[in-house]
């Protein structure tokens, strides 16, 4: 047949089902929409990042990282007499907090020097080339002084290095000038300018180091020498590296859900085109009876897939791109303590592909699979499964589901020790939890069937025969199993979630409870208290017993930026507490008070290659040698954490400045009246900000929970996907059997007992659905827990999320059956003379 | 007893023409008689039974089964008169597939009885009919044949007044049919139910104590011969 000729016919089938048609594409497009707005939500994250990084180093191949953030005078007119360099420049960057009329943020303060568009050739260089001159002032990125509600000319607060300083807004950066920088929290000075505000004239955190083309090796051996082990020759771009490992366990969660809502959305699609089973099955008993071949009838099959599925997969890129615009915007709140990245919204060609192609994907499969029965069913007789072979197909299934399932529990229980390993037991789950679907629905058959015994009455038995039939039980099953699905990863990734708040909280706790009060600078990027300051030289004011320098900032080891906690010796309580997977808590507390001993996050840790009692050498600005006291959970920073004492860190640090304060009230006075104290003492020029330890902790725990809102965000898609799924199968599936329902009507049932017999039906097929999902979903939490505690190293507390799942199983369930029971009140009341037709 | 009287339905076809798809039947059939309607495919053989059903509603005329007017009950009423004095065989039998054989049978009978006394009262009938081999098979696990004599232990389980056969053996073979009308007579004779045939085979007429024909929504005497010929 031409294709012509295929496609004019799918034109006229199309116009006789296009109801079917429609819910089909509807499900297609829900699946590839919660795909591509994931992806496009996880691409965007990394992306953002390196565009931000490429925009500031442009050219760039090569930063230069000096310990101690000191370089000799030297060092950059040493790099520029290097044969095969094109440019090099010096920047300072520093987070600092910026307030304006409107509005407060992070901001991260870029200073640079005359000669910076040589290294960075790109327009953003050019563009930052005319604020050069920015002495006492500072140009912004459009967008986030119009978030700070600050116009050129006027002053925005910022506080650096403990104090707070107005600083002129001399110019706005526009997109076209800066390119992906407007969508950054990133501001631009004059590098004199910068070290003013921070009070260190000398400080430079980086020199960039552009060559020449094709003399990158040469440079870099170069660069290799003058550093001569003093400083770190890394690529420009090492940031982005350092983020990609920070954002792995985010990233790996959208992973998970990415491959979930697919599969959501594939059993969307299924149901859906099941619906269209008899239709095109009588087309292709028409095609053979009318003697074209079984391969005119799959080229047939596979136009009606391909159109679906393109049109589906257009239509879900479309929904899915404004899901990422408007639901899946919020970063990990929690990145932005150490990464300055934008808002940028980025969409790769691979995003794309994927989406387009698992749409186009499922299309074929939900579309062809039932084709190859239906030509078999043409050409013979019956072949599908009935009476004793059907029961047996269905104890095979069952059986191989709980061979899959130990296995999966086996994993859920032995712990996944890495992240590939837990998603293969996340699979195992899942399909163990399809193949024991048809055997559950079968005993909650039988035991409607054992409670109806004793009654009279027809609606039972009406719905128990009706799925017990081999067209309905399949579409049934699909039904149930999308369910099942939506419930497994609510229950098991909110579950894990949940756990990990747990985990964070009780590790936020421990943190902030070592000290009643904090001084530290304020803002949003400085929640783990690591911008340093030097300590304001005053004595404990009244209702105060002692002040004390607590110091903690972030330390590049390998491709990790981990965090590091200072603690003073004098804090009253351990920031270990429940934290220590390898080691004893209490003496690891001791030792790293008395000095000389560190306890490290266990991935750090293996990283090095060091164990409790080992040596380790930190690449501080004063390299450190310590012994490892204990090994612990990674304090919920992705990159893993080094806690030492106070002492030690200044010297490693080489340095006296602190990045808290904190402060001991005396006996009778209460944390806030100390904190009044303290604020009174440090007076209104400070830019310090004084909280309880109580108030500290409530911010923490809201930025932890803010960097897991789209996970909630995704959890509620699939949820709601999956309960329109349903619904709309079920209700296709019963608006269908209209004529089945009329010839019961036309027997003498009522159409009330119907109706009844309708709603029991969906109640048992969402029934088995949650109950399977929920139950297999508890396991699955389980693993997920294991899997964050072995692959990130996160302080997790596992306990099996019983509320969620009985609330999702509840609202989905509720939710399907309301829907079913509206459409099937219509469907009920159909004309029972057309049942004698 | 069915009498009917006069009776009359008209439709609006499609292009506005009002249609009397039945006018004027009158016909009587008594308990244990057998009674045939021949007739071609839009003579109106299965609105009458429709009306007799009260399925449909006549627009004159009156029908009534053992006294009771049927013509003129609720919606309700016609849906208990039908589950209670109505048996239906019907051309494709309509079977529960996921039920098995003497579930199907006992279908009707479940708003007065529990599932196991319904089974009970319906496999000494399904025994009688060759099925007593066949009691747990689902119903798309039966040949034609075995499908439509469950329909007929269906339709005789409520011990009925009435039974309507609509083109009951259109699927079957000569011989499948012969048995099933065979069958029908015999226990039509046995239950004193009134069965009305409808049927466009000439053979299937045969059967039947008495036949007519239905030709343009009325009724006259069935000559065997014109209707072969």
């Amino acid at each position: 047949m031409k294709l012509s000729n295929i496609a004019a016919l799918w034109w006229i089938r199309l116009r006789a089902r296009r109801g079917q048609e429609l819910l089909a594409l509807f499900g297609i497009a829900t699946g590839v929409a919660l795909l591509f707005a994931a992806l496009v939500a996880s691409s965007s994250l990394t992306g953002s990042f390196q565009r931000t990084t490429e925009s500031i180093v442009g050219d760039a191949r090569f930063q230069l990282t000096a310990r101690g953030a000191a370089f000799d005078p030297e060092t950059l007119p040493g790099i520029w007499r290097l044969p095969g360099v094109a440019a090099a420049t010096e920047v300072l960057e520093v987070r600092t907090e910026m307030e304006g009329p409107e509005g407060r943020r992070s901001v991260l303060m870029l200073g640079v020097l005359p000669g910076f568009e040589r290294v960075n050739g790109t327009p953003a260089a050019q563009a930052l080339a005319g604020n050069f001159a920015l002495l006492g002032a500072m140009a912004l990125p459009a967008p986030l002084a119009h978030s700070l509600g600050a116009g050129v000319e006027q002053r925005v607060a910022v506080d650096v290095n403990g104090e707070r300083t107005p600083v002129r807004l001399a110019s706005l950066l526009s997109e076209q000038q800066i390119g992906p920088l407007s969508a950054s929290p990133v501001a631009i000075t004059s590098l004199p300018y910068l070290q003013e505000l921070s009070d260190q004239p000398n400080l430079v955190t980086r020199i960039l180091v552009a060559p020449e083309p094709g003399r990158e090796a040469q440079v870099e051996r170069a660069l290799q020498r003058i550093a001569a082990g003093r400083l770190e020759v890394r690529p420009a771009d090492f940031e982005v590296a350092l983020f990609r490992q920070a954002v792995e366990a985010s990233n790996q969660a959208l992973s998970i859900f990415s491959v979930l809502s697919a599969l959501v959305g594939f059993l969307f699609a299924f149901s859906a085109v099941l619906l269209t089973v008899p239709a095109r099955r009588a087309m292709i008993a028409e095609l053979l009876l009318e003697g074209y071949g079984a391969a005119t009838a799959v080229r047939v099959m596979l136009f009606d897939a391909l159109v679906l599925g393109v049109a589906a997969s257009a239509l879900g890129v479309l929904v899915g791109d404004q899901i990422s615009r408007h639901l899946f915007t919020t970063t990990p709140g929690f990145l932005e303590l150490a990464f300055s990245f934008g808002t940028e919204r980025i969409v790769t060609p691979a995003n794309l592909a994927i989406a387009l192609l698992g749409g186009v994907l499922a299309s074929c499969a939900a579309v062809l699979g039932p084709t190859v029965g239906a030509i078999r069913a043409a050409r013979g007789p019956a072949s599908g499964a009935t009476g004793d072979r059907g029961r047996r197909r269905i104890d095979l299934l069952s059986l191989a589901g709980l061979l899959v399932l130990a296995a999966g529990v086996a994993i859920a229980n032995a712990g996944s020790g890495s992240a590939s390993i837990g998603l293969a037991g996340l699979t195992l789950l899942i399909v163990a939890m399809l193949l024991l679907l048809p055997g559950l629905l079968r005993i909650l058959l039988a035991v409607v069937d054992l409670l109806a015994r004793p009654r009279r009455g027809a609606v039972p038995f009406i719905a128990t025969a009706d799925l017990r039939a081999r067209e309905t039980r399949i579409r049934g099953v699909a039904v149930a199993a999308t369910g099942a699905i939506a419930i497994f990863a609510s229950v098991a990734l909110q579950g894990a979630r949940l756990d990990i708040q747990r985990g964070m909280d009780r590790s936020i706790q421990e943190q902030v409870r070592i000290a009643p009060v904090w001084a530290m600078a304020p803002g949003g990027a400085n929640l783990l208290a690591t911008v340093p300051f030097d300590p304001p030289d005053i004595a404990p004011p009244p209702g105060i017993e002692r002040l004390d320098g607590y110091r903690g900032s972030f330390l590049d080891i390998g491709d990790r930026r981990v965090w590091v906690l200072g603690p003073p010796a004098s804090a009253r309580s351990s920031l270990l507490g429940g934290q220590v997977v390898t080691g004893d808590e209490g003496s690891a507390q001791r030792r790293i008070r008395r000095g000389g001993w560190t306890a490290i996050s266990a991935d750090v840790a293996a990283e090095l290659g060091v164990g409790v009692g080992d040596r380790v050498l930190l690449p501080t600005p004063v390299p450190i040698e310590l012994r490892v006291a204990a090994l612990t959970t990674n304090l919920c920073w992705p990159s893993g954490a080094i806690v030492l004492n106070a002492s030690d860190y200044a010297r490693a640090w080489g340095s006296t400045e602190v990045s808290a304060l904190i402060a001991t009230p005396e006996r009778g006075t209460t944390p806030a009246a100390a904190a009044r104290s303290l604020r009174a003492a440090l007076g209104p020029r400070s830019g310090l900000v004084v909280q309880t330890a109580a108030e500290r902790e409530r911010d923490q725990r809201a930025a932890s929970r803010d960097g897991r809102t789209r996970l909630i965000q995704i959890t509620a898609l699939v949820l709601l996907c999956a309960t329109i799924a349903m619904a709309a199968a079920m209700a296709g599936l019963i608006w269908q059997r209209r004529p089945f329902l009329a010839s019961v009507k036309a027997e003498g049932y009522s159409s009330g007992e119907l109706w009844r017999s309708l709603v029991l039906q969906a109640a048992l097929l969402v029934g088995a659905g949650c109950a399977i999902g929920a139950a297999v979903g508890l396991l699955g939490q389980r693993l997920l827990s294991h899997a964050l505690t072995d692959v990130t190293g996160f302080p997790v507390i596992y306990t099996p999320a019983w509320s969620s799942a009985l609330l999702a199983c509840v609202a989905v369930a509720a939710a399907v059956v309301t829907i079913v029971a509206a459409v099937g009140y219509r469907a009920a009341t159909v004309d029972p003379e057309s049942g004698l037709d | 007893m069915i009498e009917l009287e006069g009776v009359v339905k008209q439709f609006e076809a499609p292009g506005g023409e009002i249609v009397r798809a039945i006018d004027g039947v009158s016909l009587a059939v008594a308990p244990g008689e057998l009674v045939a309607l021949y007739g071609p495919s839009g003579s109106g053989k299965t609105t009458l039974l429709k009306i007799v059903a009260a399925l449909l509603r006549p627009d004159a005329g009156s029908v009534t089964v053992d006294g009771r007017d049927v013509a003129g009950l609720s919606e309700r009423e016609a849906a208990d008169y039908r589950l209670e004095q109505v048996g239906f065989i019907r051309q494709v039998p309509e079977l529960l597939p996921g039920a098995t054989a003497i579930d199907n049978a006992a279908f009707k009978l479940l708003r007065r009885y529990r599932l196991p006394e319904a089974r009970a009262r319906v496999e000494g009938q399904l025994r009688g009919l060759g099925l007593g081999e066949r009691l747990r098979h689902r119903g798309n696990e039966l040949s034609g044949g075995e499908r439509q004599r469950v329909m007929i232990a269906r339709a005789l389980a409520i011990e009925p007044s009435v039974v309507l056969a609509d083109e009951p053996t259109g699927n079957l073979d000569s011989r499948r049919s012969g048995e099933v009308l065979d069958l029908l007579r015999r226990l039509g004779r046995e239950h004193r139910v009134a069965t009305i045939l409808v049927t466009h085979d000439p053979l299937a007429a045969g059967y039947a104590d008495r036949a007519y024909e239905l030709h343009d929504g009325q009724i006259r005497s069935y000559a065997a011969d014109s209707a072969q010929a």
